[in-house]
């Protein structure tokens, strides 16, 4: 414990659809190298249709924040 | 918690969360796409502390998304007599050490391609093992970020009091046990 600084200030922040955007952007870069247009590109298309989601490093987490932006 | 209004179910569900949070001693933020407004059957996400998550100095890098949607409850089922509630869809938690592995992840994904649609854990060193877990709450993973020596603003003790209460709502009005 450090006790120095109570985390009194944690914020809820309702974001923009542009905010949204930027945020799952981010998300998908961090994960899989790839921009969000382009991961929803590939998802659109069916790329990872027959993907099981567990076995690709970072896909869940792209995965639970499409909610972000659809 | 239940709200009388989709509004109001989202802030009731989210302020638990928020209030857990505190015990950690980090900059956090909870970040959620209303998506130009709650409604009823909507689906929606959010993420912690946008893509960076949440840095816990020597326990590594906490990132947390939660997908969920907002259901109908029965309004006799709650001293508010509310109509309205939140329900998880799925979460992925994961604790990144500081060396770029991630020491553990918690999975729940009951929908999708994946045949495990029950909740589970990876731990290191393998991540394609699936750990059959119960449902975890976000207030857990907090307490597991504890446990693996993430700052806190007071004592291991009290953090993990301080969880269970913030987690004893959530348990009166989930709909799994």
């Amino acid at each position: 414990m450090t006790g120095s600084r109570a985390a009194e200030d944690v914020q809820v922040t309702e974001v923009s659809e542009q905010e949204a955007a930027d945020l799952f952007d981010g998300i998908c870069q961090r994960e899989l190298h790839m921009s969000g247009s382009e991961f929803l590109r590939r998802w659109d298309a069916g790329q990872y249709r027959d993907s099981d989601v567990d076995q690709v490093d970072g896909l869940p987490d792209v995965v639970a924040a499409i909610s972000l932006v659809r | 918690m239940p709200g009388r209004t989709p509004q109001e179910a989202v802030a009731a569900f989210l302020e638990p969360l928020r209030e857990a949070l505190k015990v950690l001693d980090a900059v956090t933020n909870i970040s959620v796409a209303p998506k130009g407004g709650y409604y009823r059957g909507g689906r929606y996400a959010w993420v912690l502390n946008g893509s960076r998550g949440a840095s816990l100095g020597p326990a590594g890098t906490l990132f947390a998304e939660m997908e969920f949607e907002i259901v109908d409850c029965d309004p006799d089922s709650n001293e508010f007599g509310h109509p309205l509630r939140v329900s998880t869809r799925s979460y992925h938690y994961k604790l990144r050490a500081p060396d770029g592995s991630d020491h553990w992840r918690m999975h729940w994904h009951p929908e999708g391609n994946s045949p495990v649609t029950w909740a589970h854990l990876h731990l290191a060193p393998n991540h394609k093992r699936h750990r059959a877990s119960e449902r975890m709450t976000f207030e857990k993973t907090i307490s597991w970020c504890a446990a693996d020596e993430a700052p806190l603003t007071c004592t291991l003790a009290e953090a993990n009091n301080r969880l269970s209460l913030t987690e004893a709502p959530h348990r009166l009005y989930r709909s799994w046990a």
